[in-house]
């Protein structure tokens, strides 16, 4: 079906196979996969228990798998199916690199995403429901590749996908809308709230009897900014300079001369370099 | 004196010791040379004598001033801090202002002395040169004599040699025989010390003795056939010598009638010098007065075989005068040798006016500006005190170059002799009435411009007015663009054709009635009729031109045994054109009022062209009406105005004009649109198994492809996208204004700015306005909007055109970056709706923008607010202070809403100020994307080159064609110095020389940390934005090379290929480095009608036309900005991005090419994070687990990825893994 030219013998799903009975290195089994059944060559999943320090709620190190090189078209359905066979899946997780932030989507938002889907290898983390389901599967292996896409299960890629994406982007104006009133309100609440806290911390004295200066207090103080800084900087100089006369005394003249002289030499020995540079490049060619 | 040579002597030693040292022993070693010809003729001692002990005495002054000034030496090692400040000699403050005052800048004069060492020779050479000319003499002057025969026969010169000259008619009186010269001088450049490196010539000056020539030799050719034979037998004499590897003959000046002898001295002097023998009558042989312009030296009867009246026969000055310049060699030598003799810098304002001359081409071909010219005019502008000899070489430049800029030598020309005037000599006025442009040599016989056009001479003095202009502007490298650039003819105009069969001038000499001319010409047709030609054109194109160029044909040179080249031997003749954009196109030519005299006349020029045509005003008018239906027609108005006059006048016919102006349009005009009419098409009838994608039976549903020919149809141009251009802009205008006049906006618009390419006239392919009715066979949701479905090819590419949109500042926004998008999101929808409501538009709120449709275009508005981008910028540091710190979302924003305006509008600017600004930008890109660059370059950094070939088009002007345009940014990518030289493109004139010098200050200090292509602009000193990330210097390096390749072959076919000239070839990209290519199914890429070689699909709809469209249907927003390949080559990059580089050309590309990248293609040992792709090396021999790319399962990936898109993946060759 696919004109794809398998480079080395060696590199046949049969090989691969074989190999990945006996793959044990530095903890890591492998699983090979492949996109459809009608795929000839396939990627390799390499997995080992997740082993990690201190403690993490969403990893729990003795029900959680580690698998790494998850191919972009592989989805948590695919990889729920795959470990099913060892024992119920809890939950699967995605990250771009190991040891990286967690590809969230469960979002609040349907229609502002915080992140993006991984479009690279990643990395997986299968948490299954009891540490036995991860025992299984650390000594997983299969007699063939396993296929990603089904025809029950499909994957989505190429037109199918970019199509459905270009629907997905045409969300519903008035569902929209709505959630946009929503959070709206829920800001307006919030910032009123904390104005309002502001306010009262402005007018009121701790125990010891100070006043917090905020900006909305009865004297609001200026907001602390790195410009703010350099302004006030700014003007301090300007205040300075305009006090100072420039060329008043002698040795001002004659040191304004001095520096003239010193400008002109030092261009000209800027010249001289310049030139000794393009010498060095042959750049006096003219043809 | 004294003080210049002071000055002089002391600056030099200063600068560089070794510099000064050479000069002496120049000047000396010239000493030698004459010596030695004094030795070898006695006649002309005496007066070189006396400049030889001049040159004697210059360089002893030299040599003791260099003495005296020794003694406080100038440390050349590098100055610390306290030197800096260490009090001044006298010496040194005269020479800091004598920097200023008489060089431009040290910079400047340093430079002058640089280029000067490089181009002249150094003079270790000559000693092994004089050997060879010391031999040469003693050869030639030992030769045999011969007997004395007719000049008709020559059956006794050798058979190794042809004559080199064309004798017609070969019947001619005299006797001849070869006696050896009565003397042999070295005269010219090599003596004078004026040499400049190319094609370094030593001219030698062989006297014909009396005894060969006959007193009425100067009569019918008989001089010019026995120099020639004369010539002739030498060369066959010198021939298969030891002394000489090379013997040739060439014309001199490409004249004809003067061939001369090359010799190429073996061993080491002939590497740089080459001997040229020139042969000239004894003194006083024939009086000067003989050839005076009125005079006639060729009898009618004789030379066209018919009997005339010796009354009337007409005289032959350009005959005369190529006698003359034979007889006044000598005399100039001694001219310029006295001339040179206490001018120090001469010698180097020579070296330098000959390195401006020669990068502009203007030494070459017939009628050249040659140094030789160049250094009698300085002699002129001393004579007449607008040079002194105590200036500077920067001086005499300056001022030679400010002379030309003003001269006028075709009606004032200008004389070098006494005033005091004999009668039999010829007046200024004589001069004129022969010859086009008058420079009168010392003797007041010669004029030196005798062959000169007045093309020539006008381009001469346009070069120069050019280059005064930017010696006086201070934001320029005056060096650079003066003497480092050259100016080649492609370049310099923007319009040139050729007359592409010469010969058939002869045709046009005898329609003009110039026979009288061809035979002043000895028979060279090609410079007789010339002038009449020029002026045909100057007459006829009037106000569209600037200037006529003709470029300088080479006849080269030939072996002895050889005939001599003719001028059918050139093949074409080569005009250009310098448009004056603001009326070349005009499509009307107004000529006088019907009833005035002039009208019968203006009548008689155009010929059946002019029409009496009644204007506004009243006034009845002749006139000339071009065709001209669109702006890529009325761009080449001057190709018909040539035609037509040609024809016309000159019986030059049409088949033989080659006109190349836009030669590189078709790759403008949209495909679809070439062919006349747009195919109608029904997109139900495509066969359902092809738009599934892939099941095996591709073969039988391979699109049926029918080749298109872009010159089928050529009475109608296709356009060049120029009309659609307009368009857009001109809905886009109206839907600011409807945008700004909206009611019930919640808050004010402060300014709407488009930053999509076509809004900059950058879209190589500007949309055209497409159908947007409901039809049967789409699939629409929420009732408006259509989408595209599987299963269904691709709909035609509607891009969105991206407008921003900014709101007023209000304290009702929020402050956190989260609530802004909201309250933008809102915004859009409100737009949408009022959009709707208020003008019935159809309209399509998402978060992030808000697409229009209208007048046949999809607009992206989106909204801006000025503070987003600070308040991304936002952190508080840990002390609990607010700073603002760039970070990528605040970068993308701001590049987005404030760069990409402010860019757009300038840019948008220059299209206003160079109306084919748009054209060459758009061809640029084209040219990038068709060489599959696209994704590896920042788009805007093609547009930044392109302005800067408009805004600083030094030492040319600016480009007044797209394809002159093209050309330039081809010559400017190819060239450029990225490492060491800063790109500055100035917007407006807005940086001025202070903002330069530091932008390049800046560059040079951190060139490391700065991007490998530095493109600074007013906005953007110092950080270089848009080409930060990209392009790297590994495809820098690429395109550097395919545009250095482009462009050798786009001149090369401009000035060699003939009619039917494959100019999309240098748009084609080689594809043979690539590893893998990725075959696209052509019904799923949306833009595959805009290929170069564009394939047209059967049943397929490339653009939205109104086929199938009831009436009244309703409208619908279209499927907009989708096409799979970008997404696709996106999921690609992003996957695959660290393993190899992807390669597709968005117009119209139908396939994608990869390239692995080496350093992925190692084998790694097992570890975490470089696992990705990778499976184990099963070959592997070592012990430890290596891990190598799993090629077969990423190719197959590509596959999966684009499912439906992908057509095969074709692996062009393994890249094998190192071990």
């Amino acid at each position: 079906m696919k004109k794809t030219t398998a480079s080395k013998t060696s590199e046949e799903p049969d090989s691969f196979v074989e190999l990945c009975r006996e793959f044990l290195v530095s903890g890591f089994s492998a699983i090979p996969v492949k996109f459809g059944s009608a795929c000839l060559a396939c990627q390799l999943l390499y997995f080992k228990p997740h082993q990690v320090r201190g403690t993490d709620d969403s990893r729990p190190a003795d029900r959680t798998l580690f698998v790494l090189n998850v191919p972009p078209y592989c989805t948590k359905d695919c990889l729920n199916r795959l470990f099913s066979r060892c024992g119920k899946v809890e939950a699967v997780l995605f990250c771009e690199r190991p040891g990286g932030q967690i590809h969230t989507t469960d979002d609040t938002s349907t229609f502002f995403p915080r992140s993006q889907e991984i479009r690279t290898f990643k990395v997986a983390y299968v948490v299954f429901e009891k540490p036995s389901g991860l025992r299984k599967a650390a000594g997983l292996k299969l007699s063939e590749p396993f296929v990603l896409s089904t025809r029950d299960q499909p994957v989505v890629t190429g037109m199918r996908k970019w199509c459905q994406r270009y629907t997905q982007d045409r969300p519903d104006v008035a569902e929209l809308q709505s959630e946009l009133d929503s959070y709206m309100a829920d800001y307006d609440k919030r910032k009123q709230e904390e104005l309002e806290k502001e306010k009262a911390q402005g007018e009121e004295p701790d125990e010891e009897g100070w006043i917090t200066v905020t900006r909305h207090g009865r004297t609001p103080g200026a907001p602390r900014t790195e410009a703010m800084e350099k302004k006030a900087l700014k003007r301090e100089k300007k205040k300075r300079s305009r006090r100072e006369l420039m060329n008043f005394y002698t040795f001002q003249i004659r040191e304004s001369k001095r520096e003239h002289i010193a400008q002109l030499r030092k261009k000209f020995e800027e010249d001289k370099d310049k030139i000794a540079a393009m010498k060095a490049n042959r750049r006096f060619r003219p043809y | 004196m004294s003080k210049q040579g002071e000055d002089e002597s002391d600056i030099s030693e200063e600068f560089s010791g070794e510099e000064n040292e050479e000069w002496d022993e120049d000047i000396s070693d010239e000493d030698d040379v004459i010596d030695d010809d004094e030795e070898e003729e006695e006649e002309d001692a005496g007066q070189l004598e006396e400049a030889g002990r001049k040159v004697e005495q210059l360089s002893k002054r030299v040599l003791e001033d260099k003495e005296s000034t020794d003694q406080p030496p100038m440390k050349s090692v590098r100055m610390g801090k306290p030197d800096l400040y260490r009090p001044p000699t006298n010496e040194e403050m005269n020479q800091l202002k004598e920097t200023e005052n008489l060089f431009q800048s040290s910079l400047f004069r340093m430079q002058i002395e640089e280029l000067v060492s490089e181009v002249t020779p150094k003079n270790k050479k000559s000693p092994a040169l004089d050997k060879i000319l010391h031999s040469l003499n003693e050869m030639v002057m030992k030769l045999p004599k011969t007997d004395s025969k007719e000049l008709t026969d020559q059956s006794w010169l050798p058979s190794t040699v042809k004559v080199p000259i064309q004798q017609s008619p070969y019947q001619v009186k005299g006797h001849f025989h070869f006696a050896p010269p009565t003397s042999m001088k070295v005269v010219g450049s090599y003596l004078l010390g004026f040499c400049t490196k190319p094609d370094m010539n030593v001219d030698v000056l062989l006297e014909i003795p009396k005894e060969c020539l006959q007193a009425k030799d100067y009569l019918n050719h008989r001089y010019h056939r026995k120099r020639a034979l004369y010539l002739a037998y030498l060369a066959a004499s010198l021939d298969n010598q030891d002394l000489f590897t090379s013997v040739n003959f060439t014309f001199f000046h490409q004249d004809c009638n003067k061939p001369v002898l090359l010799l190429k001295p073996s061993g080491k002097a002939g590497k740089h010098y080459t001997i040229r023998l020139h042969a000239c009558p004894p003194e006083g042989f024939f009086k000067p007065n003989r050839f005076h312009p009125n005079k006639n030296n060729i009898r009618s009867d004789w030379y066209t075989g018919k009997g005339q009246d010796q009354e009337c026969e007409p005289p032959t000055p350009h005959y005369n005068n190529s006698i003359l310049v034979d007889m006044m060699m000598t005399e100039h030598l001694h001219h310029l040798f006295s001339l040179s003799a206490d001018f120090p810098a001469m010698r180097e304002g020579l070296v330098l006016l000959k390195v401006w001359l020669h990068q502009r081409e203007l030494d070459t071909g017939p009628g050249c500006f040659s140094g030789f010219l160049m250094s009698m005019l300085l002699s002129y502008l001393l004579s007449v005190h607008k040079l002194s000899k105590a200036m500077s070489s920067y001086q005499v430049m300056k001022n030679v170059l400010q002379y030309l800029a003003n001269s006028d030598w075709t009606t004032q020309g200008i004389s070098l002799a006494s005033s005091v005037t004999t009668e039999d000599v010829p007046t200024l006025s004589d001069f004129h009435q022969a010859y086009q442009v008058v420079f009168v040599d010392p003797t007041g016989y010669l004029n030196m411009c005798a062959d000169m056009s007045t093309a020539t001479y006008a381009r001469v003095c346009h070069e120069a007015r050019l280059s005064v202009a930017m010696l006086e502007d201070k934001s320029l490298d005056g060096f650079q663009v003066l003497f480092m650039q050259s100016v080649p003819f492609v370049h310099k105009f923007d319009h040139i054709f050729h007359i592409t069969r010469v010969p058939r001038l002869r045709l046009v000499c005898e329609h003009m009635d110039l026979q009288h001319a061809v035979m002043d010409h000895c028979g060279n047709y090609l410079m007789a009729s010339l002038p009449s030609i020029l002026q045909l054109l100057t007459k006829a194109l009037g106000n569209r031109v600037n200037l006529i160029g003709v470029k300088g044909y080479d006849l080269g040179q030939w072996s002895i045994g050889d005939d001599p080249p003719g001028l059918k031997d050139i093949g074409r003749l080569t005009f250009g054109l310098l448009l004056n954009t603001e009326f070349s196109s005009s499509v009307l030519d107004k000529g006088p009022p019907a009833d005035e005299p002039q009208a019968a006349e203006f009548r008689e020029f155009w010929g059946d062209k002019s029409q009496l045509r009644r204007f506004q005003d009243g006034t009845i008018c002749e006139a000339v009406v071009w065709q001209g239906n669109n702006i890529a027609e009325r761009r080449l108005v001057c190709s018909q105005v040539i035609q037509h006059i040609l024809n016309r006048h000159a019986n030059v016919p049409k088949s033989i004009i080659n006109y190349l102006g836009g030669h590189l349009d078709g790759l403008l005009s949209h495909p679809s649109l070439q062919e006349g009419t747009a195919v109608p098409s029904v997109d139900d009838k495509l066969p359902k198994s092809q738009a599934q994608g892939k099941k095996g039976k591709r073969s039988k549903n391979i699109p049926q492809e029918q080749p298109l020919d872009p010159n089928q149809n050529p009475s109608s141009h296709p356009g060049t996208g120029d009309e659609e251009n307009v368009t857009v802009m001109r809905v886009y205008n109206d839907l600011c204004r409807i945008v700004r006049g909206l009611q019930d906006l919640p808050l004010n618009v402060t300014s709407i700015q488009g930053t999509s390419p076509v809004f900059r006239y950058a879209e190589v392919f500007p949309p055209r306005p497409s159908q947007m009715k409901k039809t049967r066979d789409m699939t629409v949701m929420h009732g408006h909007i259509q989408v595209p479905v599987i299963g269904k090819p691709c709909p035609p590419f509607v891009p969105a055109l991206k407008v921003i949109c900014h709101m007023e500042g209000s304290g009702k926004w929020p402050e956190e970056a989260d609530a802004i998008k909201r309250v933008k999101a809102a915004f859009h929808i409100k737009l949408g709706e009022l959009l709707h409501k208020q003008h019935g538009l159809v309209t399509s709120a998402t978060t992030g923008h808000v697409d229009i449709a209208m007048g046949g275009f999809v607009f992206r508005l989106v909204i801006a607010y000025h503070r987003e981008v600070n308040i991304l910028k936002l952190e508080r540091t840990t002390e609990g202070l607010l700073r603002e710190r760039d970070n990528v979302a605040s970068r993308e924003l701001e590049r987005e809403t404030v760069m990409l305006p402010r860019l757009t509008s300038a840019l948008h600017g220059l299209q206003q100020l160079y109306s084919s600004f748009s054209g060459c930008l758009r061809l640029a890109k084209r040219w990038v994307s068709a060489q599959l660059l696209h994704r590896h370059v920042p788009d805007v950094m093609v547009d930044l080159l392109v302005a800067h070939v408009f805004l600083q088009p030094q030492p040319l002007t600016p480009p007044g064609s797209p394809a002159v345009g093209f050309l330039r940014f081809l010559h400017l990518l190819s060239t450029h110095d990225w490492k060491v030289n800063p790109l500055i493109v100035n917007f407006n004139g807005e940086l001025k020389a202070p903002d330069l010098q530091e932008i390049s200050n800046k560059f040079t200090s951190c060139r490391s940390q700065l991007p490998i292509m530095f493109i600074a602009t007013p906005t953007d000193r110092l950080t270089s934005h848009w080409t930060r990330a990209k392009p790297t210097a590994q495809i820098l390096q690429r395109l550097i090379s395919l545009s250095q390749e482009a462009l050798k072959m786009l001149e090369l076919q401009m000035l060699t290929t003939s009619d039917g000239a494959d100019f999309k070839q240098a748009f084609r990209p080689p594809v043979d480095i690539y590893d893998v290519i990725i075959h696209l199914n052509p019904w799923n890429v949306p833009r595959r009608s805009e290929g170069v070689d564009y394939l047209k699909l059967k049943d397929c709809r490339d653009i939205l036309t109104d086929e199938g469209v009831g009436q009244g249907g309703k409208e619908i927003l279209p499927v907009v900005d989708f096409d799979p390949v970008h997404m696709y080559l996106e999921e690609l990059e992003d996957t695959y991005g660290d393993m190899a580089l992807f390669f597709h050309d968005p117009c119209g590309g139908l396939y994608i090419t990869v390239l692995w990248k080496p350093p992925a293609f190692t084998s790694k040992p097992f570890k975490v994070t470089t696992l990705n792709g990778r499976a184990p090396d099963l070959d592997q021999s070592g012990e430890d687990l290596m891990m190598i790319p799993n090629v077969a399962a990423i190719l197959e990936d590509f596959h999966s990825l684009g499912k439906g898109l992908v057509k095969s993946v074709d692996v062009k060759r393994e890249r094998p893994v190192v071990r």
